[in-house]
Formats: structure tokens, sequence, C-alpha cells
């Protein structure tokens, strides 16, 4: 025991040891952590965007890839289909999709002949994959393959090059119209197109050729384009379905007092209040939006999409949002007091509490889930640069708060979730185009609003907080095949 | 003063409350980091390195016992590993596995101001202050050091026994020297 009297004393001793830093030191401390919480910013984005693209590779990867399958089984039914139609009736095909079933070439092209394959293609098939029709003088590039293309009918007669021309004009003619309904995505018109051809082949010139073949041709191209009225009547089937996407978004917000910011009332703030200290504060001694400061807001969720017409569409989904405002506050007093609310027969026992001044920021944080309904209309034509604009309602619910909130009526800050409103209505606007990344996949990119209807807090005494956040929103979005 | 309230705040990472943590425990920790090194400004760069660890990981603080020995065990930590970690320290902060060695019986009374005390703990070798401060300031036990330092529990205590009697010797050297300038004072 005696040993330790010693070990006692300097304990003891040391206890009382203090020694002051200098001032490079808190300095140094502060600048530390500020980097490090900006570390971890810059590693949550990037992990987050990784995440975003993976995700939406493999959805990408599974959706071509079944894709893939069925075209492959459409294409081959077809073959099929066209080998009995051949062994048939070897002179088929009024139609000038079809007609590229009856060019043969000289058995020297015989390496030549690629007009076949891609004129054999189903107009569904053309419609989804856009790049490959997009060359409207489809027709006029098969000639450089075919220098001289000898077309044979039944009767394996030779026609000559004037009746190609007409033949390969009249095909053209039609090929057009086709890629021009495709690329305007009229698939009403398109529909309506393809029963004109069925009730009245208009290329006259033709039939005149093979008038031989005009009863048989005719019934065929009648099937043909029965199959592509089924197969496009299947597209517009799918267009109409709902379709699930991610939608992410980074901004800013802020808590307002009002929508843009227009005030009513007379104008005060924090160093009026305090230049009058000692009188009892009056409601608006303070304004909200000059306290609170914005600071970062995203959201990431998924939606699904549904086309109501051809120009617009209904969207719901499921976001996780996180918004963040730094509020500007005096020095904190930590001691207990027990404030009055308006309302609350109970006093309220806080903690800790800021009193209203400058030069002190806290970042305060609210998350939430966040359940959106919003309509999207587009307004041009252009297919290249579609404009859309979206407004819809926003229904949100509080998860988690760490936040400061201003008491108007004790005119302090404090922490108290339990006085903020939980439930959240928000009104959202925005305006965005789409691009198109693959046939299956579309981002919807634009900026984007919301606002909030409901105010933050529960208690009207404490003054009106609207969130309000603005931002660039990216809705990316899959199609079914 | 209401340390759950300000450890919540810190973790919330609002300035001014992580201003108020340091304002209240730096003097005592920078207090600890000076008897651990051989100049103020290591100390100061301890004292940073462990509140920067203090901040990054007062998450991890379960509000159980004194919030003070919470931030005082993250500052002898991080003091022990920048003596292991920096050169200065390194060479002169080796063990020799040596068996047990008895302690010094003698039970000086302390004279000395605390300043005077921490220099002179500062004055043993790197080994011997630091197992001397574990030991007899911080209270932890020889098994505990060992494991904190990766040594043996017998290697602490006879380095603990020798910084001790080191430390009682340049004691009795220093109530001496005071006796005797009080005496040709007088």
């Amino acid at each position: 025991m005696q040993e330790n009297e010693f070990e006692k004393q300097v304990s003891r001793l040391m206890e009382e040891f203090n020694l002051t830093p200098s001032d490079s030191v808190w300095k140094k401390v502060e600048q530390q952590i500020n980097k490090d919480k900006r570390r971890n910013r810059w590693l949550i984005i990037p992990l987050l965007l990784s995440g975003l693209t993976l995700a939406g590779y493999f959805t990408y990867q599974a959706l071509h890839q079944s894709g893939n399958n069925i075209n492959k089984n459409v294409t081959a039914h077809e073959s099929q289909k066209d080998a009995a139609g051949k062994k048939n009736n070897p002179q088929k095909n009024n139609d000038p999709i079809g007609k590229a079933d009856i060019l043969t070439t000289t058995p020297k092209e015989e390496n030549s002949f690629t007009l076949k394959q891609q004129t054999q293609k189903p107009l569904s098939k053309l419609l989804r994959n856009k790049k490959t029709i997009t060359n409207r003088n489809l027709f006029a590039d098969t000639k450089k393959y075919l220098p001289s293309p000898v077309l044979i009918n039944k009767s394996n007669t030779k026609i000559d090059n004037k009746e190609i021309a007409k033949f390969s004009a009249d095909a053209e003619i039609k090929k057009n119209r086709q890629l021009i309904a495709a690329e305007n995505k009229q698939e009403e018109s398109k529909i309506k197109l393809l029963d004109d051809e069925n009730k009245t082949p208009n290329n006259s010139a033709s039939q005149k050729q093979f008038s031989s073949t005009e009863v048989k041709d005719s019934a065929d191209s009648a099937s043909i384009a029965t199959s592509e009225y089924k197969k496009l009547k299947t597209f517009n089937k799918n267009s109409r379905k709902w379709q699930w996407g991610i939608t992410s978004f980074y901004g800013r917000s802020d808590a307002v007092e009002t929508l843009l910011g227009i005030h009513f009332f007379q104008d005060y703030s924090a160093a009026d209040y305090l230049n009058n200290s000692g009188q009892q504060p009056d409601s608006g001694a303070i304004r909200t939006s000059r306290i609170i400061k914005p600071s970062s807001a995203f959201k990431l969720g998924v939606s699904v999409q549904k086309q109501i017409s051809k120009r617009s569409s209904i969207s719901f989904g499921v976001n996780y949002v996180q918004l963040r405002m730094k509020t500007e506050t005096g020095i904190m007093v930590d001691s207990a007091i027990n404030v009055n609310v308006p309302g609350l027969s109970n006093r309220l026992s806080v903690g800790t509490f800021y009193k209203p001044g400058s030069g002190n920021f806290n970042t305060d944080t609210y998350r939430f889930i966040e359940i959106p309904v919003i309509f999207q209309h587009r307004f041009n034509n252009s297919s290249k640069f579609p404009l859309y604009y979206n407004a819809g309602i926003s229904f949100t619910q509080l998860i988690d708060a760490d936040a400061l909130f201003y008491d108007r009526y004790n005119n302090i800050f404090y922490a108290e979730n339990n006085l903020l409103r939980k439930t959240q209505l928000q009104f959202q606007l925005g305006l965005n185009t789409s691009l198109n990344l693959k046939s299956n996949t579309s981002i919807f990119l634009g900026p984007q609003l919301q606002y909030s209807l409901s105010n933050l807090l529960k208690n009207k005494n404490f003054g009106s907080q609207h969130l309000f956040n603005w931002g660039l929103q990216a809705n990316i979005l899959f199609h079914k095949k | 003063m209401d340390y759950n309230r300000l450890v919540k705040d810190c973790i919330r990472g609002i300035p001014i409350a992580q201003r108020e943590l340091y304002e209240h425990f730096a003097p005592s920790m920078l207090g600890i980091c000076y008897r651990y090194t051989k100049s103020l400004k290591d100390a100061e760069d301890v004292l940073q390195e462990g509140f920067v660890k203090v901040f990054t990981s007062l998450a991890q603080y379960r509000f159980e016992g004194e919030l003070g020995g919470w931030i005082r065990s993250v500052m002898v930590r991080t003091a022990l590993n920048y003596l292991k970690r920096n050169r200065r320290y390194n060479a002169d902060f080796s063990y020799s596995e040596t068996s047990l060695h008895p302690v010094s019986e003698e039970n000086p009374l302390v004279i000395l101001q605390a300043k005077e005390l921490a220099d002179l703990i500062r004055q043993l070798p790197t080994g011997y202050q630091a197992i001397f401060n574990l030991h007899a300031i911080e209270g932890y036990t020889h098994v505990e050091i060992g494991e904190m330092l990766g040594i043996n529990e017998g290697t602490s205590r006879s380095q603990y026994a020798r910084s001790r009697a080191l430390l009682i010797s340049w004691l009795e050297n220093h109530s001496t020297e005071v006796k005797h300038q009080r005496y040709a004072g007088k």
C-alpha cells in the first residue's frame, strides 16, 4: 500500500497539470475535420454513381439479351415462312419489302447480295432499330452492291433495267413512307398506312409487270401486311405498358417563408432583434429565409412510367430524399430550459439551444421518403431534341431530421423533431429533354424544382417555413421489348 | 456541462460544439501529450492528431463512462502511435526483454510543482517514460501495457521499476538542491 503512495501523489499532481495549446492547433484540427468531411463526400458520390451505372448496365444487358432472343425467334420464324412461301409460290411478294425476295443476282454477283437481308427485316424490328433505317436511300444504297440486278419472274423472263428502275422507285417511295412514319413514331398513322396498303396496292406499275402473279402477290402482300400490323399492334401495346426507371436528383435545398421569397410583412433581421435585446420578441422578428442558407439536396429512387397518349405520360415512384441547409445562429447556450410552445399544455424541455446571431453555421439535414405522381407532356415535334415539361405532386414522409429550427415564439433555435410536420405535400415542376442511349434505354434530363405546400413546422406560431429545392434531375427509363 | 448534448452536436458536425469540446478538454489533454513527448511542439502535434481522431470517431463513444476518460484514452493511444512512428522517439523506444526487477521501496514526498514533475518525467528515456506514464498516472496494469506496447508483462514491470527508481533518485536530488538553496537563501 505504501508503494502506491508515490504513484498517488504523482497522479494527483499530474491531474492538475494543464497547458494551453496555441491557436494554430485548433485551426489545424478544424481544417483536417473539414477535409475529412469533404473526402467522405467525394467518396460517396462516385460510389453512388458507380452503383447507378452498374445497375443500369445489368438491367440493360438483361433487357437487351431478352430482346435479342425475341428478334432471333422472329427472324427464324420469318425465314421459315419465306422458305415455305417460296416452295409454294416462288414468284411471291408484291409488297415492296417483300419484293427483294424476287431480286436475285447473276451467279457472278452472289456475294454482293445484301439487299435481301436488309429488306426482309420486319417493320417492327426496323422501328426498334432506328439506326439501321435512318438512311432513307436504303434501296439506292443497295444499287451500289447490285450494279446490274436482273429481275426474274416466275416464268424466268428477264426484266430490263427500265422496269427495275420503275420497280426501285416504287419500292423506295414506299419504304420512305414507312421510314418517315417510324421516325415520327406515329403508330396510329402507320397502322392506317399499312391498312391502306392492304386495301389498295399502289404500285400499279409493278402489278402490270407481274400481271401473271397479281392475285397471289396481293394475297401474299396482304398476309405480310397483316403480320406487320399485328407486330405493330404488339409494339403499340408494349409502348403503352408500364416502364420502369431510375430517378436521381442533385441540387440545392432551402427553407423559405413563401414561394419565390415574396414577403408581405415588415423586414427584420437577426441583428435588428439583437439590438433591441431585452424586449419581448414579436412574431416576425427574424426572417427565416435570411437565417437559413441553401445547401445540398439529392434524391435517388425508382419510378414507373406509362404512356397515356402520343405525347403524354404519367409516372409514379418511390424516392429517398435528403435535404440539407445551413442555419446561421449565434452562440450555443448549454443549459436546459423549459420553453412555452403555443398549443402545447406542457412546457417543452430543451437541453441546448442557440441564440440568434451570426457567424455560426449548423448543417441541418432532413431525410424523406417521397412518392411522386408526375404528369409529363412533350411540347415540340423535334425527334432529335424533344422537349418535355412535367408537373406533379409528391407525398413525402419525414423519416429522420437532424436539424435546428427557429422557434419564432421564443426567439431561439433548437432541435426538436416532434415539432416538425412529418407528412408533407410537395409540388414539383420541371423541364427536360430525352436522350436515347440505346434502343431500349433513354435518359430524361433537365432542371427540376420542388416546393413544399405544407408548413415544415406544425405550429403556426413559429412562422411559415417551406422546403424548396431545385437542381438537375435525371430519369433513366428502360423500355420494354 | 451537458456532455451528451455536446457529443451529439459534434457528431452532427456543428462547428461551435466542436470548438466547445476542444476548448474544454484541450488544456488537460495537452498536459497528457506533454508527458509523453519531449517537446511542446510534438505535444501539440499529438494533441492535434488526437482531436482529429476524437471528432472522427466520436460516433463510437457509447455514452458509458466519462467523456474525459474516453478522450484521454484516445490521446494516450495517439501519443504511443506517435512515439512508435517518429524516428526521434523510435530509436529510444525499445525494451530489453529482461526478467522481473524488484520495485524500489522509497516513497518520497513529492514537493514539486506539476510542471516540474512533468519535466522530470520527460527526461526519462522514451521507453521508461511511456511505461511510467501508463502505469503510474493513467493506471493501466502491466498486462494492459504489455498488450499496448507489444511487450511482455515482465518487461513492463522491470522497465517501470527502473523508471520509478530513476525518478525517485532525481526527486531526492531535486529536494536536496531545494533544501540547499533555501539554506543558502537564509
